[in-house]
């Protein structure tokens, strides 16, 4: 009972952010689409890319074209969400922590780690996020073979999950300003490393391929959802995908525990 | 006015630069890194599958070679691209270079060659690991002159860069929030500028469109140079070009400049 009621004021204080945040977005409008007009364009480079690359070879990493796009739209939706519920926070993480600001989110009676990650809702990337689904239904449209219902879903629920690897990642190399006390972070060098997941997986080889499969599993967030899609069906790959997401959200847990002890309030 | 200033600016720039070494060093090592590796493998897979040894005039290794330069060309050339003229905007802190006897862009272009200067330290020290790496020039004809014609092009780019910048953090004067036109640009230069794949690879209709915009000149033009693939004439012709782009772009944001200015009010958020 206690839990269902602490979930539920923890649903309802989402929707206040969510409320609070579309009508702070349409207060600045220009912002507003801007940032529509720029995540398309994100979209339409990542498409751009494959498009030429396949030119000049019949597949990549396996994959033909259609088979490409779905895997685009995949990471494009892992993207949308992301700018949607956690950029604008992770953005200002480290400028909290530099200045000493944490203070106030750390003295509110709920769970710090989900009020700093989730309390700006971008209103304006939830357009991008209806964008992406359109992405998505128009490349499963597309594939020449028909793909099941239970698939789509699979593949859905996976793409969820590779929005909370990329922000289990992301939070993880933010953590580290509680140490450097840089007000920049290092959030750029994730999204730097993002490209990783941006390739398909079979690219990689050896200890790369190592690395993003398992420490820092930047292939599981749209690339192995993509294999269950586009390939037979692979349980060892959804248990595969299901256990690193298990460790990598316990080691978050407990890096973000340790971090709190290293910050010293001290503003700079 | 004298210059004295600059020298100051300058040193101050990469001090700030510095000041979180940390951050500065794993940033370069892992950023560079990662890039490298991503078109490594792309490339590779690419050319397994193909069974070719040169698409579009590019061996696999010269390919890689282009990805390195073509990345720290983009670096280099885009020099401080963050928001530092909005921001000054945004926050009021413009009003302090309307009074000081300092002048706004001339300044805010010291501090933009002070980041060019550190993506150069950068280039010279990522280039020997690469070549080590790599083993040879991938065909290209990579030679020290070429490689100091490189970074001379990719300064000369970077004042075309900074002008684009400029023209559009002005629309600060007018709009609170402009970081995402920055991103913007930098997706066009990505991929409209040679940095994701070389415009060789393009379809012939879209490399002659792409020629009419100033995207090549920003990390095409730049890249092929450190590459030799220039000739002396066409770097010329392509400077003769760089040079009608930046005085597009000086007259624009004069332009726009003049009429924000005019409805500055200093208030800062």
């Amino acid at each position: 009972m206690f839990v269902l009621s602490t979930i539920a004021r923890y649903i309802r204080l989402f929707v206040y952010f969510v409320a609070f945040s579309f009508s702070k977005g349409f207060e600045f409008r220009f912002d507003f689409y801007m940032r529509i007009l720029m995540d398309v364009l994100y979209y339409a480079v990542a498409i751009g890319f494959f498009k030429i690359v396949l030119m000049h070879t019949p597949n990549l990493g396996g994959w033909s074209e259609p088979q490409m796009m779905i895997f685009v739209s995949a990471y494009c939706m892992v993207d949308a969400l992301n700018m949607t519920l956690f950029s604008n926070n992770m953005w200002m993480f480290p400028i909290l922590v530099n200045r000493g600001d944490l203070d106030y989110y750390l003295i509110r009676p709920v769970s710090s780690l989900f009020f700093i990650s989730l309390r700006d809702f971008a209103a304006n990337s939830f357009v991008n996020l209806i964008i992406t689904g359109g992405m998505v239904t128009w490349a499963v449209a597309r594939y020449p073979e028909p793909i099941s219902v239970w698939k789509v879903s699979v593949f859905l629920i996976l793409v969820l999950n590779g929005t909370l690897i990329f922000y289990c990642l992301n939070i993880m190399a933010n953590m580290l300003v509680f140490f450097t006390q840089s007000a920049e972070g290092f959030g750029h060098m994730v999204w730097t490393m993002m490209k990783f997941g941006e390739r398909p997986d079979r690219i990689y080889t050896g200890f790369l391929r190592r690395l993003v499969t398992f420490v820092l599993p930047f292939a599981l967030i749209a690339s192995f959802p993509t294999r269950l899609v586009v390939e037979e069906f692979d349980w060892h790959i959804l248990l595969h995908i299901l256990g690193v997401t298990s460790g990598l959200v316990a080691v978050t847990l407990l890096l973000w525990s340790r971090a709190l002890r290293s910050y010293s309030s001290a503003s700079s | 006015m004298s210059m004295f200033w600059v020298r100051h600016v300058l040193i101050l720039e990469l001090k700030k630069i510095f000041s979180y070494r940390v951050v500065f060093w794993v940033q370069f090592f892992a950023g560079t890194g990662c890039e490298l590796a991503v078109a490594y493998f792309v490339w590779k897979a690419v050319y397994e599958v193909t069974g070719r040894s040169e698409i579009s005039g590019f061996t696999f290794h010269g390919l890689v070679l282009y990805s390195l330069f073509a990345s720290f060309s983009a670096k280099i050339s885009r020099g401080t691209d963050r928001g530092y003229i909005s921001q000054e905007i945004y926050d009021g802190g413009l009003t302090r270079y309307l009074l000081y006897p300092l002048p706004f862009f001339p300044y805010k272009y010291v501090t933009h060659i002070a980041q060019q200067i550190m993506g150069t330290v950068q280039l010279l020290i990522a280039t020997p690991l690469l070549l080590y790496v790599v083993g040879d020039f991938g065909g290209q004809n990579l030679t020290l002159g070429s490689f100091v014609a490189g970074v001379l092009t990719c300064f000369l780019v970077g004042y075309l860069h900074f002008l684009m910048t400029s023209a559009l953090e002005l629309v600060a004067f007018w709009q609170d929030v402009v970081w995402n036109i920055l991103v913007m640009l930098r997706f066009c230069v990505g991929l409209l500028g040679g940095g994701m794949i070389p415009l060789a690879f393009f379809p012939s209709w879209a490399q002659r469109l792409i020629q009419f915009t100033p995207f090549p000149l920003l990390v095409s033009f730049p890249t092929r140079t450190f590459l030799g693939q220039v000739s002396l004439q066409e770097w010329t012709l392509s400077l003769g070009l760089l040079l009608g782009w930046s005085m597009i772009f000086t007259l624009l944001v004069n332009w726009i400049w003049l009429r924000g200015v005019k409805q500055y009010s200093g208030v800062g958020v």
